[in-house]
C-alpha cells in the first residue's frame, strides 16, 4: 500500500562516506549503540551502519556481510542487491528516513558515489510467546490472547480470517514517539462511513506520543467526559474477529496487547463470544443473566440504603424484624455504613488485582471472610448489608468487558449517595439520569443504545438473547453492515418430514 | 421565517416514533387522577366517555394531518404565519409556546404535589422540581434525537407497572358497572370533556411533523399513539370502577395511585411507593418534549438560540415551582391548562382546516388565472 | 452558560438543602397493631404494639398506649412513652373494642384512608374484650408477638378458613357500596389465649350482631370461589339405617368430613316485584371421614347422602339468613342485585333497609361427591 519511493528533492546523496558518518553520528550523539563498519574493495568504499541490538547479528554476518565481501566485481547498489540473499531491499535518500529506519532495526549500506543508500530490515525483536488470556478468560473457545507484537497479532487475525476481504491499513500516530497503527476491517461488510470516520480520527490526532492502544482508544472516542467506554477493547483475537465479521472496525497498535473494536453499544459489552460456543439456550441464559446482574449490581446496595433510611414500608414485616435487629447495633447511618463496606470491597478487589496471583487469592479469603465476620461482630455493619454488598460485587464481575465492569463499580457510589440522601426518589433519579446519559452517548457517531433506541426489533435475537444459528441468517442491522445477509435461509430452514 | 424549516436528514426519525412522542406526552400526571374526574361526570358509564374522547381525537388528528399535508414540510408556527401574516401568526405561535410552558408547569407542580403527599411531606418542592427539570434539560441539550429517545424509552419502560394491576383486577366487583347506559348523552359528553387534561399531547404532531421521514406514513402511528393512550386510560378507568365503590372513587384524588396501594408480595410490600417514585419516568417524556417544543418554537418564531431559551425557561420554571405550594393554586393552574387545551387542541384545528383549504384553493385559482393570461 | 456549571450548582444546592427527615429503621417504633377503644370520657384510647430494635435486647416488641381526641393525637400521646419515633407505615391490624365497634368505626378509618403512609392491606377486627386487654396479654401464651399472632390468626387460621374481605380497602369499599354490608372477625380470649370467637355482622359501620365461627365456610362460599377447604357435617342417622353394613348402633347422628375441591355460588333476583331471590351453591367434594360404614359404591346410597347433605346445608343457610334479616344487615349483597335491576341503578341505604327484611331467598344446594378416598 505504500507509495514507491520517489527520488526526493532533499536527497543527501551522493556524499563522501566520512561526511555521511559525521552527520549520522551527530544525530546519535551520546548513544554508543550505533555500529559502523567500513570496507574497501577495488578502490570502492562501502559503509554499513546499524543499531547494535535492533538488528539480528547472525543474519548480519551470514546474509549481508559475507555475500558483500564475496562479490568480485565492483560494488554498486544493483550488484549488492543481486548478491544479498534477502528480500525487500529499500533505497533511501533522505536523512530523516535513514534515521527512522535505523531506530526500527534496519541495516544501511552505502556505497560511496551512489545516489541512494540500500537498507535491509533484519529486525530482531524480543517478544513473549502466545499465552492464555488473563483478564478476559473464557471457559469455552480459543484461549490465546494478543501479544505486544503487532506482527504476531496481525498474523493471528490473518489466520482466523483467511480472506482477501480483510483489509489492514497502515497508519501512524505520535509525533515525537511515532507508533504504527493498523486499521482492520472487512471490505465487503464494514460500513464505509464508519471506516472513513475512524481513519479520519486517527489521522487527525495531533499528539506527541500514545502509550498504549487503550490510551489511543480514549483519544479516538466520541467524548471523553462520559462514564461509559465507547469503543470495545479486547485481548481476545476471537472477540476481535467476531466484531470484524459483524461489520465493525478494529484498530491494533504496536506494542499493545489490546485490540480496539468500534462502533460499540452498551449491549455489545455484555456479549461474549462464549455465548456462541454454548448451545443457544445456555448462551441466551447467560446473556440475560449478565444483563440482570448489571442492573442488580448497580441497584441492590442503593436499594438497601434507601429502604433502610426512608421507605421501611417496602420491607415485609418478617424481614423488617431481622433487618431491624441487625441494624440496631450499628452506630452509623445506613449511608455511611454502606459506603464503608463498599470501600472495603473495592480495597480488597484492588489489592487482589495488584498482588501476585497466589497471594491475591489468600487476600480475598482473608478480606472477605475474616474482615466481614469481624465487622459484623464488632457492630460496624449489619450482616444483611454484608450479603447485599458481596452479591453486588459478585454481580459486577460477570461483565465480559473489564472496562464496563469498572464503570459499573464506579456508578454504584453516586447511586448509594443519592439513595442515602433522597431514598427511592434518588435511585429513580439516578436511573433516569443514566438512561438519558446513555441516550446522549455516541460511539463512532452511532447511537449507543441501539437496538433499543433506535428500535431494531429484528436485532433483539442477536443482542439480548440468542436464537439457533439457523435463524441468524442476517447480520445485526444495528452496526449498519454493508452486506446484511450471512447465508441463505431457505436451505437451512427446509422442512423435513419424520424419518427422511 | 421559513414556512417549512429545513431539517438535516440525520436529525429526522422514522414515523414510528410519532407514536411514542404522542403516547409519551399524553400519559403523564393527568392519568393519576383522571378516573375520578371522569367518574364524577358519567359514573359507571365513564368508559363510554373515554371512547367518545377517543373518537374525537381520531377526528382531530385526521384534521391535523390534512392541514399538514397541504404543505411539504411545515409546522404549526410556519402555517400560522403563512395564513395570518407575520404578526398574527407570531402571536398565535406564542400562544402555543405559552401553552406548552403552562402544561409543563402544571405537570411539574402536580408531580411535586404527589411526591410530597405520598412519600416526603418535608421534601422541598424546589429540589424535586429542579431535579426532574435537570433531567429534562440534560436530555434536551442532547438534541432532538435524544428527545425522541427519551420519549420512546420512558414511555415503554414504566409499562411493567401494569403487571402490578393484577392484584386490583382480582378484587374487582363487576356489579359496579351495572346497570349500563344510565348516564345521559350530555353527561357522557361532559365526561369526555373531562379527559381533556389527560389526553392533551397529540398537538405535538403539529410541531414535530418536519422531523419525520416518509410523511405519507405518519397518520397511522399517530392514530396508534392516541389509541394506546386511550387503552391505557380505559384500563385504569375500568379497574377503578370495579375496584372502588362509587362514593369512594368520587372522593379519591389519586385513584390510579391508590389502586397500587393494596398490592403486596411476600418479598416486597407497599408497591405504591415504587409506583409513585417510578412515575418520574412517566412524566419525563412530558417535560422533555414540552421543554424541547417550547425552546424550538422560540427559535422558529424569534430566532432565539435554543440553548439560551432553554436555560432561561429552566431557571424560570424552577423559581415558579419553588414559590407555588398551595394545593388549590395547583388545581387552578391545571384547570386553566385543561380549559385552554380544549379550545386550542381540540377545537382550533377544526377551524384551521377550512381556512387552509380555502387559501390553497384561492392560490391555485390565482395561479390558474395567471397561467391563463 | 456552561452545562457543567449548572450541574455543579444544582447538585451542591441539593446537598445543602437536603433536609429530608430520614426514617432509619433502628430509630423507629414501627407500629404493628393498633387497638382502638373509647374511654368513658369519649376520648380515643390507643394501644399500640410496636417493633423497636435495640442492640442490648432481643425482645423487640413493646406495647405503648396513648389518649387523644383524634387517632393521630393519641399516637403522639403514646409516643411520649417511648424513645422511638412511632411510624405508621406497616400497621397490619386495627383492633376495635366491641363497644367502639357498636358505635361505628368509620371515624377512625378516616385517617387511615387520608394518610398515604398507612397501608391499604391493613386488616380490621373486633375484640370482644376491650382492645387494650387483648393487646396487653402476655406473650408467653402465644410464643410470638401479639400483633403478628392476631394478624396470622385472621389471615389464615389453623383450619384454613380465610376471612373474606377484612382489609381496610375491602371494608371501605363494602361500606360505600350501596346494598352491601361488611363482616369482620370477632376475637375473644379463652384462658388468656386469643381465638376467633365469631363473625361480626355490621350494618354500615356499626357492629350489630354476631354469627358463630362455624358459619365462616358458608360465608366464604357466598363470597365466591373456594378451594381445598374442610366441611364438617352431622346428619341424622335415620335415612341411612337401612344401608348400614354392621349392626346398627344406637348412634343418632352420622358425622362426615368433606374436603371441598371446588365450591361456588350464584345469586339471582328472580322476581323483582315479589322480591324473590335464588341462591345456588355448588360444591365438588371428597369424602374423607365418616363415622359409620355405609356402602358408598352404591349409587342409591350416594344419591341419598348427597341429598341429605344438601338439606342440611340449606337449613344452615336459612338459619344464617334469618339471623341476618333480623339484624337488617346484608353481607350477601342481595341489595346490589336489586340495585342493578332498578332503572336508575341507585339505591340508598334507607330504602334497602326497608325492603331487606321482606325479601325471600330460595337456597339451592348442589353437592357432588366425587371421591370417597381409598376405601369404600
Amino acid at each position: 500500500m505504500r507509495k514507491k519511493q520517489k527520488r526526493s528533492k532533499n536527497s543527501i546523496f551522493p556524499l563522501p562516506i566520512d561526511q555521511l558518518l559525521e552527520t549520522i553520528q551527530s544525530k546519535f550523539e551520546g548513544n554508543d549503540d550505533l555500529k559502523i563498519s567500513k570496507h574497501e574493495h577495488n578502490g570502492k568504499k562501502l559503509v554499513l551502519f546499524y543499531i547494535e541490538y535492533q538488528a539480528d547479528s547472525d543474519m548480519l554476518q551470514n546474509y549481508l556481510l559475507r555475500p558483500i565481501l564475496h562479490i568480485k566485481k565492483d560494488w554498486t547498489n544493483d550488484e549488492l542487491i543481486n548478491h544479498i540473499p534477502l528480500t525487500s531491499p529499500n533505497k533511501e535518500t533522505e536523512l530523516e528516513k535513514i534515521l527512522e529506519g535505523l531506530i526500527v532495526g534496519h541495516v544501511f549500506i552505502y556505497v560511496e558515489g551512489e545516489s541512494e543508500a540500500v537498507s535491509y530490515s533484519i529486525v530482531k525483536k524480543e517478544t513473549r510467546s502466545l499465552e492464555k488470556a488473563e483478564t478476559e478468560s473464557l471457559v469455552l473457545g480459543p484461549k490465546i490472547s494478543f501479544t505486544e507484537s503487532l506482527k504476531t497479532n496481525l498474523n493471528i487475525i490473518r489466520w482466523r480470517i483467511k480472506s482477501t476481504d480483510l483489509v489492514v491499513e497502515e497508519l501512524k500516530v505520535g509525533k515525537t514517539v511515532p507508533a504504527g497503527v493498523r486499521l482492520v476491517y472487512m471490505k465487503s461488510i464494514a460500513n464505509e462511513v464508519d471506516v472513513n470516520t475512524m481513519r479520519q480520527r486517527i489521522e487527525d490526532l495531533d499528539i506527541d506520543e500514545v502509550e498504549d492502544s487503550i490510551v489511543l482508544k480514549q483519544y479516538l472516542e466520541d467524548s471523553q467526559n462520559n462514564l461509559f467506554p465507547q469503543f470495545d477493547s479486547t485481548e481476545l483475537p476471537d472477540r476481535f474477529t467476531y466484531g470484524l465479521t459483524k461489520g465493525k472496525i478494529g484498530v491494533l497498535m504496536e506494542n499493545s496487547p489490546t485490540g480496539i473494536v468500534a462502533p460499540a453499544t452498551l449491549f455489545s459489552y455484555l456479549e461474549s463470544t462464549e455465548d456462541l460456543y454454548m448451545r443457544w439456550q445456555a448462551g441466551s441464559f447467560l446473556r440475560i443473566l449478565r444483563f440482570m446482574s448489571m442492573f442488580f449490581s448497580v441497584l441492590v446496595t442503593p436499594a438497601y440504603v434507601a429502604v433502610v433510611t426512608y421507605q421501611y414500608g417496602i420491607i415485609p414485616t418478617q424481614l423488617l424484624i431481622s433487618l431491624g435487629q441487625s441494624r440496631a447495633a450499628v452506630p452509623f447511618p445506613p449511608l455511611i455504613e454502606a459506603l464503608i463496606l463498599e470501600f472495603l470491597i473495592e480495597l480488597l478487589r484492588e489489592a487482589g488485582a495488584r498482588l501476585p496471583t497466589k497471594v491475591g487469592q489468600t487476600m480475598g479469603i482473608v478480606g472477605g471472610i475474616v474482615i466481614g465476620q469481624a465487622a459484623v461482630e464488632a457492630g460496624l455493619t449489619s450482616n444483611i448489608l454484608i450479603i447485599v454488598i458481596a452479591m453486588s460485587a459478585l454481580a459486577s464481575f460477570t461483565t465480559p468487558s473489564y472496562l464496563l465492569g469498572t464503570t459499573i463499580r464506579l456508578i454504584r457510589f453516586p447511586m448509594i449517595v443519592l439513595a442515602g440522601i433522597f431514598g427511592l426518589y434518588g435511585i429513580i433519579f439516578g436511573i433516569c439520569f443514566l438512561i438519558i446519559h446513555l441516550l446522549n452517548l455516541k460511539s463512532l457517531g452511532r447511537p449507543y443504545l441501539v437496538p433499543l433506541y433506535p428500535l431494531q426489533l429484528k436485532d433483539f435475537n442477536k443482542v439480548f438473547f440468542r436464537t439457533p444459528f439457523n435463524h441468524l441468517n442476517k447480520r445485526a442491522r444495528s452496526y449498519r453492515p454493508k452486506d446484511l445477509i450471512r447465508f441463505s435461509k431457505q436451505e437451512a430452514e427446509k422442512r423435513k418430514d419424520i424419518d427422511e | 421565517m421559513d414556512i417549512s424549516p429545513k431539517i438535516r436528514n440525520n436529525l429526522k426519525v422514522r414515523p414510528l416514533y410519532i407514536l411514542f412522542m404522542i403516547f409519551g406526552l399524553q400519559v403523564g400526571v393527568g392519568i393519576m387522577g383522571a378516573p375520578r374526574f371522569i367518574f364524577m361526570e358519567s359514573m359507571q358509564d365513564s368508559w363510554i366517555s373515554i371512547l367518545i374522547a377517543w373518537a374525537a381525537m381520531v377526528i382531530v388528528i385526521y384534521v391535523m394531518f390534512q392541514i399538514l399535508k397541504q404543505y411539504p414540510n411545515a409546522d404549526i408556527f410556519g402555517i400560522q404565519v403563512d395564513l395570518f401574516g407575520k404578526w398574527v401568526g407570531s402571536i398565535l405561535g406564542t400562544i402555543y409556546i405559552l401553552f406548552f410552558l403552562a402544561s409543563l408547569l402544571s405537570v411539574l407542580l402536580t408531580y411535586v404535589n404527589v411526591i410530597q403527599l405520598f412519600l416526603y411531606p418535608t421534601f422541598p418542592p424546589i429540589i424535586i422540581g429542579s431535579s426532574v427539570l435537570l433531567l429534562a434539560h440534560y436530555c434536551v441539550i442532547g438534541g432532538v434525537r435524544s428527545v425522541v429517545g427519551a420519549a420512546f424509552l420512558f414511555s415503554v419502560l414504566p409499562l411493567w407497572l401494569l403487571f402490578l394491576l393484577y392484584d386490583p383486577i382480582t378484587r374487582m366487583d363487576w356489579y359496579h358497572f351495572l346497570p349500563v347506559f344510565q348516564s345521559s348523552i350530555p353527561e357522557l359528553l361532559k365526561g369526555a370533556k373531562s379527559t381533556t387534561y389527560t389526553l392533551t399531547g397529540f398537538e405535538i404532531l403539529f410541531v414535530f411533523y418536519p422531523f419525520l421521514t416518509k410523511k405519507n406514513k405518519v397518520l397511522k402511528p399517530a392514530l396508534f399513539g392516541v389509541t394506546a393512550t386511550t387503552i391505557l386510560l380505559l384500563i385504569f378507568m375500568i379497574i377503578s370502577i370495579g375496584y372502588f365503590s362509587p362514593d369512594e372513587l368520587k372522593k379519591d384524588d389519586w385513584a390510579t395511585l391508590t389502586l397500587f396501594k393494596s398490592v403486596s408480595y411476600p418479598f416486597i410490600e407497599r408497591l405504591d411507593y415504587i409506583v409513585v417514585v417510578g412515575w418520574m419516568m412517566v412524566i419525563l417524556p412530558n417535560l422533555v418534549i414540552l421543554l424541547w417544543a417550547s425552546s424550538y418554537g422560540l427559535k422558529r418564531l424569534y430566532r432565539i438560540k435554543q440553548k439560551s431559551s432553554l436555560h432561561v425557561t429552566f431557571v424560570v420554571l424552577i423559581v415558579l415551582v419553588g414559590f407555588i405550594k398551595e394545593n388549590h393554586i395547583i388545581y387552578k393552574i391545571t384547570d386553566y391548562v385543561s380549559q385552554v387545551s380544549f379550545w386550542l387542541i381540540f377545537v382550533y384545528p377544526l377551524i384551521l382546516l377550512p381556512i387552509v383549504l380555502i387559501k390553497k384553493k384561492w392560490l391555485s385559482k390565482k395561479k390558474k388565472g395567471s397561467d391563463a393570461k | 452558560m456552561n452545562y457543567r456549571m449548572i450541574l455543579v450548582f444544582i447538585l451542591s444546592s441539593l446537598f445543602l438543602t437536603s433536609c429530608l427527615s430520614s426514617q432509619e429503621i433502628e430509630r423507629l417504633g414501627v407500629i404493628n397493631t393498633r387497638g382502638i377503644d373509647i374511654t368513658d370520657q369519649g376520648e380515643i384510647e390507643l394501644s399500640l404494639v410496636i417493633f423497636q430494635f435495640e442492640a442490648q435486647s432481643q425482645n423487640f416488641t413493646k406495647v405503648v398506649s396513648g389518649k387523644g381526641s383524634t387517632i393521630k393525637g393519641a399516637v403522639v400521646n403514646a409516643g411520649l412513652e417511648t424513645n422511638f419515633i412511632l411510624a405508621p407505615g406497616k400497621i397490619q391490624l386495627d383492633l376495635f373494642g366491641k363497644e367502639t365497634a357498636e358505635k361505628g368505626i368509620l371515624p377512625y378509618l378516616d385517617t387511615a384512608k387520608r394518610d398515604a403512609n398507612i397501608p391499604d392491606t391493613m386488616l380490621l377486627a373486633v375484640s370482644n374484650t376491650p382492645a387494650k386487654d387483648m393487646i396487653n396479654i402476655q406473650e408467653q401464651n402465644i410464643s410470638m408477638n401479639i400483633g403478628q399472632f392476631l394478624h396470622d390468626l385472621i389471615q389464615e387460621n389453623g383450619t384454613g378458613q380465610k376471612f373474606p374481605n377484612v382489609s381496610l380497602q375491602d371494608f371501605i369499599t363494602t361500606f360505600y357500596d350501596d346494598g352491601q354490608d361488611p363482616l369482620l372477625p370477632i376475637i375473644d380470649l379463652q384462658d388468656n389465649k386469643p381465638f376467633i370467637a365469631g363473625i361480626g355482622v355490621f350494618k354500615e359501620d356499626k357492629l350489630v350482631g354476631e354469627l358463630p365461627n362455624g358459619d365462616l365456610l358458608y360465608i366464604n362460599l357466598m363470597e365466591g370461589n373456594i378451594k381445598d377447604r374442610w366441611l364438617e357435617i352431622s346428619l341424622s342417622m335415620e335415612p341411612f339405617k337401612e344401608f348400614l353394613k354392621n349392626e346398627p348402633k344406637d348412634e343418632e347422628e352420622l358425622h362426615l368430613a368433606f374436603n371441598i375441591i371446588k365450591g361456588d355460588s350464584k345469586s339471582k333476583l328472580k322476581e323483582k316485584k315479589s322480591l324473590k331471590y335464588e341462591t345456588e351453591v355448588m360444591m365438588d367434594v371428597n369424602l374423607f371421614e365418616i363415622s359409620a360404614e355405609i356402602p358408598l359404591d352404591n349409587e342409591e346410597v350416594r344419591k341419598k347422602l348427597e341429598e341429605e347433605v344438601n338439606k342440611k346445608i340449606q337449613s344452615d343457610y336459612e338459619r344464617i339468613f334469618s339471623t341476618l334479616q333480623e339484624l337488617n344487615a346484608d353481607p350477601f349483597d342481595y341489595g346490589v342485585l336489586y340495585r342493578i335491576k332498578k332503572k336508575d341503578g341507585k339505591l340508598t341505604t334507607e330504602e334497602w333497609s326497608e325492603i331487606y327484611p321482606d325479601i325471600k331467598v330460595d337456597f339451592k344446594i348442589k353437592t357432588n361427591i366425587i371421591r370417597h378416598g381409598i376405601t369404600n
